[in-house]
């Protein structure tokens, strides 16, 4: 931008400059446009799964018994939660834990999921109970540390699952636990 | 850009606009490299805090059921007053769930048969139908959202999208 009052003798050569002002204009424009669009604040999801009743029959003894798998039970409140292991074929425990809903807390809970999956990549379900008083924003943590799976720790492989959603289940192995239930929904 | 000059035969004003050039491009790199060209929008309204999480996955559908700390409204349309303790009053109860939620999940299925009706090749075992999306704000006691997702169960949506406020932009 410039303003020039010039009186030019015969033989002055003239100054040679870029109008930088259409771009400017262009850069305006566009700046303006990108801050009333752009989102700062993203909104994301979890999906969670609530048990239903079916008549479809209970698989055989002899079945579960064949293949047993680890059953994954976690307790919570607002402070502490408890992770329960079962085996399908047996009712008994084998395996509990307790743990802080805290940082650290839900660090070691990963861990210790961390752990049990890697030795057995079958296991994709955890089923959370929780006490009626637990507020959601501690709910949310403890599903964050069940399925979104830390930076340090290296991904797990998946084993594809036709039922479940692609989106919900990506294949870099970035989620730990693709499938939550809320067991006491309808307790 | 020359600043002033000034000679015997010529005077020359200049603006030195190539600081703000500087600004602008740095300015349209950053909100572009921001930009979202997702559509979606959810409106959470002024008493309702969404909680903190550190998930990926955006949310792809808007929401159905927001819990404040005031109320809960279906829909965006139907609203049910919470007490002091974050609960319903009793009135509104029926077997744990809540009346009016059912009521609405229940013409929400309704409508989802009658479209499957009318185009054939949409199908209902699709988890997509059986899906709700739930917006709680973050210190939502889980009792209320107990009886928001067991209405939505008994009118046979058992899957639940959970909104959250995502820590980082991906």
């Amino acid at each position: 931008m410039s303003f020039r009052i010039k009186k030019r003798s015969k033989g002055e050569s003239n100054p040679l400059e870029i109008n930088v002002t259409p771009m400017i204009d262009m850069f305006s424009v566009l700046v303006s446009f990108l801050l009333v669009t752009a989102v700062f604040s993203s909104v994301g999801q979890h999906t969670v799964q609530i048990p239903f009743l079916s008549s479809a029959p209970p698989p055989s003894q002899a079945v579960v018994d064949k293949d047993p798998k680890k059953v994954l039970t976690l307790i919570i409140d607002n402070q502490k939660a408890k992770l329960e292991v079962t085996m399908s074929n047996v009712s008994k425990i084998v395996e509990s834990a307790e743990f802080n809903i805290d940082p650290n807390g839900l660090d070691s809970l990963q861990a210790k999921i961390y752990s049990i999956k890697s030795a057995d990549p079958k296991v994709d379900t955890v089923t959370i109970m929780q006490d009626t008083q637990t507020e959601y924003e501690k709910f949310i943590s403890v599903l964050d540390a069940l399925r979104e799976l830390k930076a340090n720790r290296p991904p797990l492989p998946v084993i594809p699952d036709p039922k479940a959603d692609p989106k919900d289940v990506p294949v870099d192995g970035s989620i730990l636990i693709p499938k939550i239930i809320l067991g006491n929904v309808i307790l | 850009m020359s600043g002033v000059s000034l000679d015997g035969n010529s005077e020359t004003l200049s603006l030195n606009l190539y600081p703000i050039l500087d600004i602008f491009s740095i300015l349209i790199c950053f909100l572009l490299m921001n930009f979202s060209t997702q559509s979606q929008s959810v409106e959470t309204g002024g008493n309702l805090e969404l909680p903190i999480s550190e998930v990926k996955m955006s949310l792809d559908e808007a929401a159905s059921v927001s819990v404040s700390q005031k109320d809960v409204t279906i829909q965006g349309g139907v609203s049910i007053p919470l007490m002091a303790n974050g609960d319903v009053s009793p009135d509104q109860v029926d077997q744990g769930a809540l009346k009016l939620a059912y009521q609405e999940f229940k013409k929400l299925k309704t409508s989802q048969e009658t479209l499957k009706n009318r185009d054939k090749s949409l199908s209902l075992n699709n988890l997509a139908f059986h899906t709700l999306t739930l917006e709680a704000d973050k210190k939502a006691k889980f009792q209320i959202l107990k009886r928001i997702m067991l209405s939505g169960q008994q009118a046979e949506f058992i899957s639940w999208k959970l909104a959250v406020a995502r820590a980082e932009v991906n």
